[in-house]
């Protein structure tokens, strides 16, 4: 590392090693992709909490990762106003660790754990240092999990508004939403500009008052190298035909919807052959009411749905050579899903619902296919289409464009880093950041 | 003859009036004078014979002429052959100090010159002794009668006892008194003198008073015949303190005596003395209304519940009584009467009696119908569709802290008692559990807020206080600005400070939260937490005794020395950054004399406020809020202007202005009505209300969250017929 190279803190609200979800890869990705690129040096620090154990004294903690790695405890959060109440150790542990580091830019990737407060004491500490904060879903505006989607149901949820929020929690009063949407709204003023990885969530923000012109989307890079080859193809009518779903089993997935379209495939259609393959667990883990749901769609499925559990990110390669296509069923508008990546890295076509980042991510009729959201009628339909014609997967296939990985990202928010950089010390840039190469 | 200051004064120097040594002068031309009070001199001398009552005319003046009170003693001299004593209710003239007096006697008119120093009531009577000799003690016994007749005053009572003390016969003690708190006290004891009936009588407690004494007599073997024992009831006008009695005069058929109390008596309190009397009922004998009034003593409110006991078909049931902080009560119950036998409730205790029943209002109640329907006691008298069982009963006047009762008189028998506990609570928590506790329905009919609007209105607390202070940052208290933060119940000031810090034009303005104590637990270590983390220089005190963010300002106020102040409700935020520079720079473009507001909207960003006007024709003219409701885009192009009220959520006002309006006015239950109130105060000082409508802040309502649902309009109304009592003559006659 260079004296005069960019630093850059990334921070993200979980470490991937612990937690294995789409933000956390793709602010991980981001790490690896700006430590890959020369004249940028950066950390990656991200949060834990309870059940690791932490260290009394401090809330920093490395727990063993790589160089250039570092770990936050906190765990006194207080969700609905993404505000973490243990402002005494951002003051002792992060703000000595950022005032050590002097970071050119800090980007964090998720309030979540830290709380908003984090962004205000490293904007007090380092008033000269750029930061940037990447929206995952939509949690700075919808406090039902970011997802905006209406409580009691799966009513998408368009705007949302105090009054709004209130109809979804009659327990939290309009004042307490204005609250949360001024506290939240200022805090995120403290930062210089802002991404998301889809134009859909980018827009999403825009329209609830962020500053279009410091919004960019940048687009999650993926680290993935060995390309899965297609499936082989075996017995006397072949036919692509098999389907997977990776992902939790949770309503906002819409894998209810998925589970029932299955079923309603005619048996002639469906065939011996087909499979739908899900890939996700923690069903156990949700609502009542859903579990007793589900139970009856998988008994009404029978044996089409098959499935194989949790999976590891670094099994994806190895379970898509057993895929043709992927169905990503969700009933919330989704963000940048990296399994869509994925599956384009894979050469595999999708079966979306027609809203939201899958929309936007997969072409209709293009890469994959979309359909009405929460239908499980017209997902049958797209079931049908896919097993009915024969030359559809290949005419898919060859629409999927290859989708940007981890170097391009990097290289993509360095070129942003530089130009905020510039505008925010326009003499500092001249002298101390260098032009981005890549490694 | 002195003025009455000079007069009083002597009369209160009692230690050298008594060491005076006078004569009564035996001239026939001068007499003595002393002020008894104000309204009363007495005159002794001596002269030609006088009538007992004849007109006096004051220095001589026929216009100035009054009836006196004549008492005489027979003197062994041919030429002033009468000794008098003239009570003369003393008349100011314009003619100065009363210095002659002229009297008409049965041989003519009598002038008697008066000295200029009014000498005091005992060298007066002493000098008369000396003249009068045997015939004092009928003269002594004339007079006393003569000041029992005349209205009561403290210094006549004096005169009084300063002549029974001279005359009066000792003649057994007071053994047991017992203090019914509302005037009436239970004496027992023994006398030899003291006959059964209805005697006045005049005590010595703290000072002497007037009062009536109804007693019963009965025997005692301990007295072997020389005496015998009483009991009976003492009345007076006004409340006594029953521990300070010491003694009673009391006419007997030979003259007055004196009951001293025994120095180790029994002093009963009001829940035991009924107890006794009713243990000395059956031994007492006298006249059938002697022995009545013992016997309703005997049965007065001793602690016990005695409605559920009656015999007849009353009962009565209170869910709620609540004590309101600076004046008034608050009693929800029902009351079961379907024969109508009770005459009137009162709720008694401590000295204080009030009727409630009289405007009450009736609510229903089928719960209590269907409770009692099978009663033995109801059965038949309880209509089916006739639930009206339920009451509510405000008081205006301020319960005391003793133990208070409810008393059910009844038409035919004596009355009944239920114990009666109320909580207190400040006016609007008290109401708003009301309200909650009631049909929604009932709450619209506008009936309750006839009745509660007077309650609210007479509340007259004392103000909130500075409880507990914590300073952080670099806070001062003495910089030329502080803005006042005034946290309401219920309210989190947490995001406020977050946006106070985020905007660099009020971060470093020293700050006073100011919250209720009844949310100080909640919110002290947060605010010191937060003021930390921030970096803000902040003063937080808790307001004792406050009920809602205008007494937090109050409070907050006091806790600065600034000139100028910003009043912040910790419900309304700032929409943008730079509203503090923008509205002190309109404040000061109006010489620091105004108070200055911003726009407030709402949530949803239609207009929660925008100026409040004067608006409408005779008695149609009212304040009114303009804009309120209305799109923010109604206000595209508005200038700022002066308005009628400014809002105290958000302003910037004058240190003196506030302290010169003494603040805000009680009796209201919202701040929106006290807001409204004090706006109108600093118009009539003469301060300017500005509203500056590019100025904008952001507030929900139910800040609070405080009641039910149909409580807020409700307050709204309450606060609307208590402001209308107080500003609508005002209003109607003042200019926008």
């Amino acid at each position: 590392m260079s004296s005069s190279d960019l630093r850059v803190l990334v921070v993200s609200h979980g470490h991937p090693s612990l937690s294995l979800g789409g933000a956390e890869v793709a602010s991980y990705n981001l790490h690896k992709g700006l430590i890959e690129t020369e004249g940028t040096s950066s950390f990656y620090l991200a949060r834990v909490g309870s059940p690791v154990p932490r260290h009394g004294a401090t809330a920093l903690m490395s727990l063993r990762q790589k160089e250039h790695e570092i770990l936050f405890h906190a765990d006194d959060y207080d969700h609905f106003l993404l505000s973490n109440r243990n402002t005494d150790e951002i003051r002792r542990d992060l703000l000595r660790f950022v005032r050590d580091m002097r970071p050119d830019v800090v980007h964090f990737h998720h309030v979540i754990g830290f709380g908003l407060e984090a962004l205000y004491a490293v904007r007090d500490a380092l008033p000269d240092a750029t930061i940037v904060v990447t929206f995952h879903e939509f949690l700075s505006i919808c406090h039902h999990h970011g997802q905006m989607v209406k409580t009691g149901g799966s009513k998408l949820c368009e705007r949302s508004s105090p009054s709004d929020c209130n109809a979804c929690f009659p327990e939290i009063s309009p004042a307490r939403f204005l609250q949360r949407e001024r506290f939240v709204r200022s805090m995120l003023d403290v930062a210089d500009h802002y991404i998301s990885p889809s134009n859909f969530l980018a827009q999403r923000y825009v329209d609830w008052g962020i500053d279009a012109s410091r919004m960019s989307v940048i687009e999650n890079g993926l680290d993935v190298h060995e390309v899965a080859p297609p499936r082989p193809m075996t017995g006397p009518e072949p036919r692509r035909c098999r389907f997977a779903y990776f992902g939790q089993m949770t309503p906002f997935k819409g894998v209810d919807v998925l589970i029932d379209a299955v079923s309603r495939v005619p048996e002639s259609v469906w065939g011996e052959d087909s499979r739908m393959m899900i890939f996700g667990g923690n069903l156990e883990k949700q609502p009542k009411p859903f579990q007793e749901h589900m139970e009856k769609l998988i008994e009404r499925a029978g044996d089409r749905i098959r499935f194989y559990g949790s999976y590891r990110n670094t099994e994806m390669p190895r379970l898509m050579r057993s895929v043709d296509w992927l169905v990503i069923p969700s009933i919330w508008w989704e963000n940048s899903p990296i399994v869509i990546q994925e599956a384009f890295f894979h050469g595999r076509p999708l079966i979306a619902s027609n809203i939201g980042g899958m929309a936007e991510k997969i072409t209709d009729g293009v890469d994959g296919m979309h359909f009405r959201v929460g239908s499980a009628e017209d997902l049958m339909d797209r079931f049908v289409e896919a097993l009915s014609e024969p030359a559809l997967w290949d005419k898919l296939r060859a629409g999927i464009r290859k989708p940007m990985d981890y170097l391009g990202c990097a290289r993509e928010h360095l070129d942003l880093y530089r130009t905020l950089v510039g505008l925010r010390n326009p003499e500092a840039s001249s002298e101390t950041v260098p032009a981005a190469r890549t490694a | 003859m002195h003025n009455q200051t000079s007069g009083t004064r002597d009369d209160d120097e009692g230690g050298e009036a008594l060491s005076e040594r006078l004569r009564l002068p035996v001239d026939g031309e001068t007499a003595l004078a002393t002020v008894l009070d104000e309204d009363l001199v007495l005159i002794a001398g001596v002269g030609g014979s006088l009538p007992h009552s004849t007109t006096v005319l004051i220095n001589g003046d026929p216009a100035a002429g009054v009836e006196a009170v004549i008492l005489g003693w027979r003197r062994p001299s041919q030429d002033l052959p009468s000794g008098f004593i003239a009570l003369i209710p003393y008349v100011k003239t314009s003619k100065g100090r009363l210095g002659s007096v002229v009297m008409r006697g049965h041989s003519g008119a009598m002038r008697y010159a008066l000295p200029r120093r009014s000498a005091s009531f005992e060298a007066c009577l002493q000098a008369v002794v000396g003249d009068a000799g045997s015939g004092f003690a009928a003269l002594a016994d004339e007079l006393m009668e003569a000041l029992l007749g005349l209205p009561e005053s403290a210094r006549r009572m004096r005169a009084f006892s300063i002549l029974a003390r001279a005359v009066a016969k000792p003649d057994g003690i007071v053994e047991m008194i017992g203090d019914f708190e509302d005037g009436e006290i239970y004496l027992q004891g023994w006398s030899a003198g003291i006959a059964h009936g209805a005697s006045r009588i005049v005590a010595l407690g703290d000072k002497p008073y007037r009062a009536e004494f109804t007693t019963a007599v009965f025997s005692r073997d301990d007295l072997e015949g020389r005496a015998h024992g009483f009991a009976g009831v003492l009345t007076s006008a006004d409340v006594q303190d029953a521990s300070t009695l010491q003694r009673f005069y009391i006419r007997a058929q030979d003259g007055w005596r004196a009951i001293d109390v025994y120095d180790r008596r029994l002093l009963l309190g009001p829940r035991e003395a009924p107890t006794h009397v009713r243990a000395i009922l059956p031994r007492v004998r006298g006249a059938s209304e002697v022995v009545h009034a013992l016997q309703r003593a005997g049965h007065r409110y001793d602690g016990r519940e005695t409605v559920s006991s009656l015999p007849l078909p009353v009962r009565i049931g209170i869910d709620m009584a609540t004590s309101i902080t600076g004046g008034g009560l608050f009693i929800s119950g029902w009351l079961l009467d379907p024969e109508n036998h009770v005459r009137s409730i009162t709720v008694k205790g401590g000295g204080h009696a009030e009727r409630v029943d009289a405007d009450w209002t009736r609510r229903p109640r089928p719960d209590v119908t269907n409770a009692f329907s099978a009663e033995p006691l109801f059965v038949g008298w309880l209509l089916p569709d006739n639930h009206m069982h339920g009451f509510l009963a405000a008081s205006a006047k301020q319960a005391p802290d003793a133990p208070l009762h409810i008393e059910i008189e009844l038409k035919d028998r004596l009355p009944a008692y239920v114990p009666l506990n109320p909580s207190r609570s400040p006016a609007r928590h008290a109401l708003s559990r009301l309200i909650g506790s009631l049909d929604p329905q009932l709450t619209a009919t506008g009936v309750l807020e006839q009745q509660f609007a007077p309650v609210i209105q007479s509340i007259n607390r004392e103000g909130p206080v500075q409880g507990e202070r914590r300073d952080h940052g670099n806070f001062t208290p003495d910089s030329g600005f502080a803005l006042v933060v005034g946290v309401d119940e219920g309210a989190d000031p947490g995001v406020l400070l977050a946006l106070l810090a985020l905007d660099p034009e009020t971060r470093k303005v020293p700050i006073v939260i100011a919250a209720p104590a009844a949310v100080a637990d909640r919110v002290t270590g947060e605010i010191g937490r937060l003021a930390g983390f921030y970096g803000l220089d902040l003063r937080f005190v808790i307001a004792e005794g406050a009920d809602d963010i205008c007494d937090a300002f109050e409070v907050g106020v006091a806790a600065t020395n600034a000139d100028t102040l910003a009043f912040l409700s910790s419900a309304v935020m700032p929409r943008d950054k730079g509203w503090l520079t923008r509205l002190e720079r309109a404040h000061r473009v109006r010489a620091g004399k105004a108070i200055v507001s911003p726009t407030i909207v709402f949530e949803d960003e239609s207009i929660r406020w925008a100026g409040t006007w004067i608006d409408g024709e005779g008695s149609e003219r009212a304040l009114v809020d303009r804009y309120v409701g209305y799109p923010l885009a109604a206000l595209a192009g508005a200038q700022a202007m002066e308005v009628t009220a400014a809002t105290v959520e958000c302003c910037i006002l004058p240190r003196a202005a506030f302290v010169a309006a003494g603040g805000f006015t009680r009796g209201y239950l919202g701040t929106a009505a006290k807001s409204l109130d004090f706006g109108l105060k600093l118009k009539l000082a003469g301060t300017p209300s500005v509203w500056i409508p590019d100025v904008q802040m952001v507030a929900a309502d139910e800040g609070s969250g405080l009641g039910p649902a149909h409580w807020p309009p409700f307050a709204r109304r309450v606060d609307r017929l208590a402001f209308d009592r107080r500003w609508s003559l005002a209003v109607a006659n003042m200019r926008n």
